[in-house]
């Protein structure tokens, strides 16, 4: 069952979202932190209705007015997840992928000195790179965890199992559960890793999940390739 | 045959290899596709019904306001018509502007309306969704204030954009993260017509666009375009430690990956290449 109808929840999130997406999700702040909260009622006072302007000039109507008849073959409404999930955003707790089994919290991860990632320390945990997005804003929100310990499968064993439309959710700290939708996976030479398509600007709140994948290279101690599973957010449960 | 299904598998793996290495759900749409928003800089033409139809997807947001922005969706690139109507206008009316253009594959674009409602124009801008500078953001101008006349954007004191004239957008410039001080000025003088301030992150690509006029305050209205990670991490993550890794080297996930199945046609064709040396 791969397939996820949507529910009264995402149904729900959507809405918020398109509320959020209409409601000014600019201002001043173009920091992507989301400051937007639920569609705020036009400030400005509405321009009266004047017939008859001349040239390309457009009659508006002083009132939200009621939808024009809809043209057959348009998506009204149905717009694309705004750019961030609406509310104040909160650091990430847990993470659970059904798909494969895994249900972890989620340890902080920084820079290293080297300045590379740093990893969890524990094998059965994954991390999120806090130095990065948070999971819900827009951007890429990264999450690690290992393949494998020294003596056997770790938390991300089975990442390469997961396909397109797989659920990834997130708990967040404030109890907000973030759903996000598997999009694709690849797999990099660790040595080019493609720094623009996994940590470069994303327009939406996405997720990537990374671990590692390919061979074993026994001299370094460490395997040569990662694996990355890109996800995008889908809906938001408060 | 059996020779050549080996080549053919080989070649299929190749094949796949590459399409498991393809552009990776980044920033940009996948190939064939582009990314496209709406929004509405018009001060005084609020409500309106705006109308994107695209080779795969036609769109109706109804009710557009004034400084609304739409977040990206992607259409298949090639031909759109972008309308605009009166908010509850017959969808068959004439539109109050229409703009036609030509979407390019794995670009994003932001279509606008601009102007007065006596004057309504469209313009389509470009998106630039491209990593920023460590560290640094990047943010382009715009001016869509309704009777400004040219104006020299300066940051924190220092002009970036000169000459920034209405609906031509400047070009993306690196700077600084924080909060930052923008002036619209007069075109080669300190004479300030627009003063606002602008936040950006690290590794926030954003747009910052002149507004207002036609009854409205003018202002810097700025949106992000799209968001990185300011720091990238450097190299490869250090994700496992080997334990279950099989003895000859290879690691987990090696079936299913792209390298692995570069691994695979390479197997392959020396396997041919052996069988064939050994017939001969």
């Amino acid at each position: 069952m791969r397939r996820h109808r949507p529910t009264a929840t995402t149904a729900v999130a959507l809405a918020l979202a398109m509320a959020v997406l209409l409601g000014g999700c600019g201002r001043r702040d173009a920091d992507g932190a989301g400051a937007a909260g639920p569609v705020p009622a036009p400030a400005a006072a509405p321009m009266t209705a004047t017939a008859g302007q001349a040239g390309s000039g457009i009659v508006v109507p002083s009132t939200r007015p009621a939808p024009a008849p809809m043209p057959p073959g348009f998506e009204v409404a149905s717009l694309p997840a705004a750019p961030g999930a609406p509310g104040p955003a909160a650091p990430p707790a847990g993470l659970e992928i059904p798909a494969i089994g895994v249900t972890t919290p989620l340890d902080r991860l920084g820079l290293a000195a080297d300045g590379t990632m740093e990893v969890p320390v524990d094998f059965g945990r994954a991390g999120w790179f806090s130095g990065g997005t948070l999971p819900g804003q827009q951007g890429p929100a990264v999450i690690a965890g290992h393949v494998d310990s020294r003596s056997g499968p770790a938390v991300f064993y089975r990442l390469r199992e997961l396909r397109t439309g797989d659920a990834v959710e997130i708990e967040r700290t404030d109890g907000v559960r973030l759903r996000f939708a598997v999009e694709t996976r690849a797999q990099y030479r660790k040595s080019a890793l493609p720094t623009a398509a996994v940590f470069g600007p994303v327009a939406w709140p996405a997720l990537r999940l990374i671990t590692c994948g390919g061979s074993f290279d026994r001299a370094r101690g460490s395997y040569r390739d990662n694996l990355v599973v890109f996800a995008r957010l889908v809906g938001v449960q408060r | 045959m059996k020779r050549g299904m080996t080549r053919l598998l080989a070649g299929a793996a190749v094949l796949a290899a590459l399409l498991a290495s393809a552009p990776a759900g980044a920033g940009a749409a996948a190939p064939g596709q582009a990314m496209i928003r709406i929004a509405h800089f018009s001060p005084d033409a609020a409500y309106v019904d705006v109308y994107v139809v695209s080779l795969n997807r036609n769109q109706l947001f109804p009710n557009v306001f004034y400084k609304n922005v739409s977040a990206y969706w992607k259409v298949n690139a090639g031909p759109f018509t972008y309308e605009v109507r009166a908010a509850g206008a017959s969808p068959t009316s004439r539109p109050a502007i229409k703009l036609t253009g030509n979407l390019q594959a794995g670009r994003a674009y932001t279509v606008a309306a601009v102007g007065p409602r006596t004057d309504l124009r469209a313009v389509l801008l470009n998106d630039d969704l491209e990593p920023t500078a460590k560290g640094r953001a990047r943010v382009r101008f715009i001016s869509a204030a309704v009777g400004l006349p040219a104006v020299d954007v300066a940051v924190d004191g220092r002009v970036l954009s000169p000459k920034l004239s209405f609906a031509a957008p400047s070009a993306y410039r690196p700077l600084r993260t924080g909060r930052l001080r923008v002036e619209a000025r007069k075109v080669g003088g300190d004479q300030v017509l627009v003063r606002d301030d602008l936040r950006v992150r690290a590794g926030t690509v954003a747009s910052a666009v002149l507004v207002g006029g036609a009854g409205q305050p003018r202002e810097v209205f700025a949106f992000s375009d799209a968001t990185g990670i300011g720091t990238m991490p450097a190299g490869g993550i250090r994700t496992g430690a080997g334990g279950a890794a099989r003895a000859g080297g290879q690691g987990p996930g090696r079936l299913l990956t792209a390298t692995g199945l570069t691994a695979l046609a390479a197997a392959a064709a020396w396997a041919a290449l052996a069988r064939r040396r050994r017939a001969s």
